[in-house]
């Protein structure tokens, strides 16, 4: 067992003075910078989390309506990055099914309003949906080894959003259909859902850091960097990968339904590569297994996206080079930079409570 | 009903030749190449481009597939090599960044129209019994399927194709006996290229091809591999033959609207039923 | 001095766990490094390999500074190991298992026959199965097929892990047999063994705990004396 341990350990962290050990995750360049004191951090986090809030509580009122739409779009992406970034980089498992689970919050908040369901219980409903839908998809995937466990929910991704072209008299088919946007009586509907999603967005980082920071982020962890170094992985483990895929569902449909009333409109073309590249982008760019990379991540992806859109026909190769640079330069997401130059308090402290264990 | 099942058999050994480059990297590398179709895309441009020019057909061939194998080989060297110790995660990142800018480099060059790449028997047919005729190309993209399949599965039984399996069982242990992974990755990149070269310019030659077709072509080439269980050539090489004819069959009786839908349920059911692909337990010993 | 080893520091993560190795191994010796689990030996060895970063000290293999040289670098250069747990590919054959050693591209394309024939005479069990899968072999033939493939890589030193591990008795001892007649022809071998019986080919002992040197000695006066008992059966 204590080979086992110090392997564990071996793939947490990197030796110092070295650079991306040989055992090196989903891209997990868990770069520590060990001795740096984070004492009464935790009081500090917070206090700067309340600021951090209160500053976007105040957008809807000093800013117009299309910085509160772009701050509205980089939250929900923001959730949805947590959900993935919990999949790809806490887990260690590259399922690509996310897009459609963004979907299916997506169109399952919509049509549930249309039958008559309150918007805010879709919320949570759509999110179970997407659960039990992510753990259908993750089950018979959840065996597969690294790449090709990408492949297959890639496909069975790209086969949720056929079914939701295909089931025309619920989804309107592939012209797409209208959402019903729910708005709070006496302001504008545009800062009403951006409220909304400042709230469901608080909420889901205050439950995952919670959840991430404990047990069982540590336990995701460390199935993770035991499968990699083994290959294999007993039953409760494997327990834990799928609780991760239903977790990351759940999360992804919940920032689904809140894209829904943000676009007034969706339709399946919506939800394929051109979704999913991006959210790839920005887990990469947060950098996977990080707490706090979502939010950058959304915001780079949304500048980059917002930044290309005028240059019409060069936008792909824009596009496509700039990922290929940034993947080239920093290997380790964007965060990793401000990882390299000493800021990890949060892997400090996360490898200070190991070790005290 | 014969002409389905030939054409069947004509896109299907496009699927299965895509499929094999993508396994033969997927071995070696450790890459699954989301712009395999793409990189064959390019090399067929080059070709297409040198034969409009008046290049004599076969030397536009030959120039086509060497284009394919270096850009492997570049793609291999510039890109992947110095990602492959950060993980899988930026590795697979990188392929499909590279797809939207291969993609966008070709339409920027060539422009959006559909192309073709016109062989001396482009055109010309096999009159066969009951006014049942079968296209000359299709002939040609199945043989040549066919040959690919057999010299793949040839390349594998020499001493590199087995340091690729070697490597492809267990990466850390063949280095330590010292096979040079570097070395190894490059070669499967070259190969791969040249097979993406092969079947984009087998699409050209019978069909058209644009900026548009890599896309489907690379999921079918995906579906392909998953049917093989991205380790097995024959699984692979059929799983790709079997999926064009089941294509046709489906897009001639019931809708050609369907006929991706189709495939994706095709990789349920080999996932669900047999995760590890579909001639696991059928063969002995697989390379 | 074909290997020599340094003050040598490395560990796993943040944890060191070889705290000051220092060792060296002259040309046509063999040298065994003894010692119970978990007290370094195959942090040694992967330390040696390239798969463990060096954190400080020195390694100079004939008169190289190793340094971040990767796995198969240093095969190429000669250092070649027999991996833990014998390292035979299950999917390949007997045959293929045996020349994956060429991949170190050290013999010359004109000796590759003369070198495979003489490994051949060597383990005469190996030569009918050559067609068949390498899975069908039983653990001792695995070993042999391990020691005659490290030996198609024509190593100047060869790292022996465990070599004994999970054999019968019998079977070791006809190994370590084929170890030193080996040594006859200019091969030169760093053991890491937790059985004492390597003691019995080897010129020279060193015995690890808790991740340092804690003793070396001539082997043969370690057998005869009771410091073995002593600083290692206990």
């Amino acid at each position: 067992m204590s080979e086992t341990a110090q392997q564990v350990a071996a793939a947490k962290a990197v030796p110092p003075g070295d650079g991306p050990s040989g055992l090196a995750g989903a891209g997990i360049a868990a770069n520590t910078v060990p001795g740096r004191t984070t004492g009464g951090s935790s009081t500090r986090t917070g206090i700067i989390a309340i600021i951090v809030l209160l500053a976007l509580f105040a957008v809807p009122f000093v800013a117009n309506t299309y910085v509160v739409f772009v701050v509205s779009l980089t939250l929900v992406y923001a959730v949805s990055t947590l959900g993935f970034n919990l999949l790809v980089g806490w887990s260690g498992q590259i399922g690509l099914a996310h897009a459609a689970l963004f979907a299916v919050g997506a169109y399952g908040s919509a049509i549930g309003v249309e039958y008559g369901i309150p918007f805010l219980l879709t919320i949570p409903l759509a999110g179970i949906v997407a659960a039990v839908l992510a753990l259908v998809i993750g089950f018979p995937a959840i065996r597969l080894r690294g790449f090709f466990l990408a492949i297959a929910t890639l496909a069975l991704g790209m086969a949720i959003v056929e079914l939701l072209t295909m089931a025309r008299p619920l989804t309107g088919g592939g012209g797409g259909m209208s959402v019903n946007v729910w708005s709070l009586p006496g302001i504008t509907t545009a800062a009403s859902t951006y409220f909304v999603v400042l709230a469901v967005a608080a909420i889901m980082f205050f439950l995952m850091r919670r959840a991430l920071l404990g047990r069982f982020g540590r336990t995701l962890q460390a199935v993770r960097d035991l499968g990699q170094l083994t290959g294999s992985l007993g039953v409760s483990a494997l327990r834990y990968r799928l609780v991760a895929f239903a977790l990351s569902g759940f999360i992804a449909a919940v920032a689904g339904t809140l894209y829904g009333q943000l676009q007034t409109f969706i339709f399946p073309a919506m939800f394929q590569m051109n979704l999913l590249v991006p959210m790839l982008v920005m887990v990469f760019v947060g950098g996977a297994g990080s707490m706090w990379g979502p939010v950058v991540g959304a915001a780079f992806a949304i500048v980059l996206i917002e930044f290309f859109q005028d240059l019409g026909d060069q936008q792909a190769i824009a596009y496509g080079l700039v990922l290929m640079l940034a993947i080239s330069v920093l290997p380790g997401g964007l965060t990793s930079l401000a990882r390299r130059v000493g800021d990890s308090r949060f892997m400090a402290r996360l490898r200070r409570r190991e070790v005290a264990e | 009903m014969l002409q389905t099942i030939v054409s069947g058999l004509e896109s299907g050994s496009w699927f299965a030749l895509l499929g094999l480059a993508i396994v033969v990297v997927m071995k070696a590398a450790d890459v699954p190449n989301f712009a395999m179709a793409e990189m064959g895309l390019v090399a067929t441009y080059v070709g297409i481009s040198l034969a409009a020019a008046g290049v004599p057909f076969w030397i536009a061939v030959l120039a086509t597939l060497i284009t394919g194998a270096v850009i492997g080989v570049l793609i291999d060297i510039a890109l992947m090599r110095r990602l492959s110790s950060y993980g899988h995660f930026p590795l697979l990142l990188m392929t499909i960044g590279l797809t939207l800018a291969l993609n966008a480099v070709v339409g920027l060059i060539w422009g959006h129209d559909p192309r073709s790449f016109p062989a001396p028997w482009t055109g010309a047919a096999v009159q066969i019994g009951g006014g049942v005729a079968i296209g000359v190309s299709q002939i040609v993209s199945i043989i040549v399927g066919l040959i690919g399949a057999v010299a793949i599965t040839a390349f594998f039984r020499t001493q590199v194709g087995a340091q690729m399996r070697a490597v492809a069982e267990n990466r850390s242990t063949a280095r330590l006996i010292g096979v040079s992974a570097g070395r190894l990755s490059a070669i499967a990149w070259a190969v791969g290229g040249f097979i993406a070269a092969v079947t984009v310019m087998l699409q050209a030659q019978s069909a058209l091809v644009s900026t548009l077709s890599p896309a489907s072509l690379i999921i079918y080439g995906f579906v392909a591999a998953t049917m093989g269980g991205f380790t097995s050539l024959l699984g692979t090489f059929v799983g790709g033959l079997a999926l064009g004819v089941i294509q046709q069959f489906v897009g001639a009786y019931i809708s050609s609207a369907v006929q991706f839908s189709v495939a994706l349920l095709v990789v349920f059911l080999v996932l669900i039923l047999r995760p590890e692909g579909f001639t696991k337990g059928m063969v002995l010993r697989d390379v | 001095m074909l290997l020599e080893i340094e003050d040598a520091h490395t560990g796993y993560g943040s944890i060191e766990v070889l705290h000051g190795i220092s060792l060296h191994v002259d040309e046509g010796e063999i040298v065994t490094v003894l010692g119970p689990n978990g007290t370094g030996k195959t942090s040694l060895m992967r330390l040696l390999s390239g798969m463990l970063p060096l954190w400080s000290g020195r390694i100079t293999f004939d008169g190289q500074e190793l340094g971040r040289a990767t796995p198969d670098k240093r095969a190429r250069m000669g250092l070649c190991q027999l991996p833990e747990g014998r390292g035979i590919f299950q999917t390949l054959t007997v045959g293929e298992n045996l020349d994956l050693g060429l991949a170190t591209r050290r013999i010359p394309a004109g000796e590759v026959k003369a070198t495979r024939d003489r490994v051949l005479d060597l383990f005469p069990e190996l030569a009918g199965r050559l067609a068949e899968p390498a899975s069908s072999l039983s653990g001792g033939q695995q070993q042999m097929l391990a020691l005659g493939r490290a030996l198609m890589s024509r190593p100047r030193l060869l790292l022996v892990d465990e070599l004994s591990f999970g054999l019968a008795p019998r079977v070791v001892r006809d190994l370590f047999a084929v170890v030193s007649e080996l040594r006859e022809t200019g091969v030169t071998f760093l053991i890491v063994e937790q059985q004492a019986a390597a003691l019995k080919v080897s010129d020279r002992t060193y015995i690890l705990r808790g991740g340092r040197n804690v003793l070396t000695r001539d082997s043969t006066e370690l057998l005869e004396s009771d410091e073995l008992a002593a600083s290692y059966l206990r």
